[in-house]
Formats: structure tokens, sequence, C-alpha cells
């Protein structure tokens, strides 16, 4: 058994030293969890601005994570059937999704909800 | 043995779902009236707080395991929680929130050290997938429950509530089920 390695704040037999991979997934991560915080604070009041009942700000939620949990199905049935090998392929369908759910909202917001006969005035 | 942890980890979602962060952003904008600005300060420090605790759960793992860790720092990070809308002033409210998310991340380090180490090496791959579409699927459903109770002013507080309680039921269930379990590098040390 080799020695516990001293990574400063982290010790362990099973910590490696920084490579290339890693520092990409680190990357990944940042961003995307950058995105996360960016989106989350604010997304909820601009819903409610916007003039979505809360009851609608919930059910939205739970969409958007029922299509989350939708991926990650899709994906790791993939990754389990394409085998070890190719496991770094099936996050593509990501930004797709992403960029429908953005074209989704941004048309969603600017023309169903401002032309709504429903819209309270506020929107403006 | 993947199902088994899913159930309860899914449970653990569910609860969580329900307090999402532009839940809990929202909420306080309701309840004090702030600003997205002052909102998005909140969290920078709580998420903050949330990382450095996440790198202090390791060295807190090794020395009392991944499932007293698990447990030990959730189940007071929930209690807090469910303090939080008691709290009649905004830098109370604030000041347990903080407190809150500076030990809530600490189960989620641990928490995935010890689906891996528990399943045996091939069925790592699975045993990711499940327990993380077990948790989404908790958390997909419980949003709309928190728009309800935010629908009415009366109701404001109950998510936390709810939230809370459900989660220190998860603690329980995971002591419970999982205590004598030991991931192989635990029980090789005892």
């Amino acid at each position: 058994m080799r020695a516990p390695r001293d990574n400063g704040f982290l010790k362990g037999d099973n910590m490696v030293p920084m490579n290339r991979n890693l520092l990409i997934l680190f990357s990944t991560r940042i961003i995307r969890l950058f995105c996360y915080g960016f989106l989350s604070v604010v997304l909820a009041l601009y819903l409610a601005q916007v003039g979505l009942p809360e009851q609608q700000i919930g059910l939205l939620f739970t969409l958007t994570l029922v299509g989350d949990a939708g991926i990650s199905l899709r994906l790791t049935t993939s990754a389990r059937s394409r085998g070890t090998l190719k496991r770094r392929r099936p996050p593509k369908p990501n930004p797709t999704d992403a960029c429908w759910a953005s074209i989704a909202r941004a048309t969603w917001s600017s023309d169903w909800v401002r032309h709504s006969p429903w819209t309270p005035s506020r929107v403006d | 043995m993947v199902i088994r942890l899913g159930a309860p980890f899914a449970l653990d979602a569910f609860a969580g779902g329900l307090i999402v962060q532009a839940m809990i952003a929202y909420w306080f904008h309701i309840k004090f009236g702030i600003d997205a600005g002052i909102i998005g300060t909140i969290f920078f420090g709580a998420n903050i707080l949330a990382g450095i605790s996440a790198l202090l759960a390791v060295r807190l793992a090794n020395r009392i395991g991944l499932i007293n860790t698990m447990v030990f720092t959730h189940v007071p990070s929930n209690v807090l929680l469910i303090l939080v809308p008691l709290m009649p002033t905004l830098p109370l409210a604030v000041t347990v929130l903080l407190l809150r998310f500076s030990i809530s991340q600490m189960d989620v380090p641990t928490r995935q050290s010890y689906t891996m180490a528990v399943v045996s090496p091939d069925e790592r791959s699975a045993a990711s997938g499940v327990t993380s579409i077990a948790r989404s699927l908790g958390a997909a459903i419980s949003p709309s429950l928190a728009g309800i109770f935010f629908a009415v002013p009366a109701l404001l507080g109950v998510p936390f509530f709810l939230a809370g309680g459900l989660k220190i039921v998860y603690d329980v269930l995971l002591y419970r089920g999982f205590r004598a379990m030991k991931p192989p590098e635990e029980a090789f040390r005892d």
C-alpha cells in the first residue's frame, strides 16, 4: 500500500496529481455551477415579476427537473450500454437541450407572456 | 443494495427540492422585501461556506467515518433550516441560513464516496446512475408543492419545516440502515 499523499487540504491514498483531464473536469464543473448560480437566485424572482403565480413557478421547476431526470436516465443507460471507453461521449445532448430551453424561454417570455391577455401590466 | 440506498436518497432529494435555492431567494424576497442584489450576496456567502465545509468533511470523515459525518452534520443543519422561517428579523434569518449552509453540504462528498465504496467496482456506474436518477426524480416533484405553499401567505414557512423534517427522517433511516455497513477502507481501519 502506498503512503498517503499530502495535498495540503486533502490527505489520502486515492488522491491523484493534477493532470489535464482533471483540469478540464474541474473547469467544466466550475462553468456549469457558475451558470447555475447565475440563474438560481433570480429565476424565481424573475418568473414572479413576469406574472407567474407561485404554483406555476413550482410546476415549472418540477417540469425542468423531470426533463433533467430524463436526460440523466438516457445518459446513464447509454453510458452503460456503450461501455466504459465511450463513456465520455454521451454528454453531447446536453448543450442542445439547454439551447432548446433557452429558445423556449426567450420566445415564451417575449411573446406568450407579454401579449397574453392574462399578463398583468407590470411586465413592461 | 443500490435500491436500498436509492430510496432514502430520493427522500432527501424530495425534501431538498422543497427549498431549491431559487425558492429560498424568492422566500427572502416576499418575507423581507429585499431585492435580488442582496439575496445574491447572501448566497455568495452561503455557497462559499458550503464549499469550505465540503473540504472539511473529508477530514471529519477520516476521523469519524462516512455515515457518521453524513448524519451528524445533516441533522443540525436541518434543525437550522427549520429555524430559518421562525426568525423574526432579516439579520437573524440570514445568520441561521449561513450557519445552515456551513454544515449542510458536508454530506454530499461523503454520500458519493460512501455509495461508491459499498458497491462492487463493476456496479459503480449503475449505482451512480440509479442513485442520481432517484435523487432527480425525488427533487422533481417537490418544487410544485413548494409553489403551492408559497402561494398562501400563512403557509410560507411550511416548505422549510417539511424539508427540514423529512431530511431528519432521512438521516434516521440512513443511520439505522447503514451504520453497520462500513465501506472497505473503514472496516480495514477497525
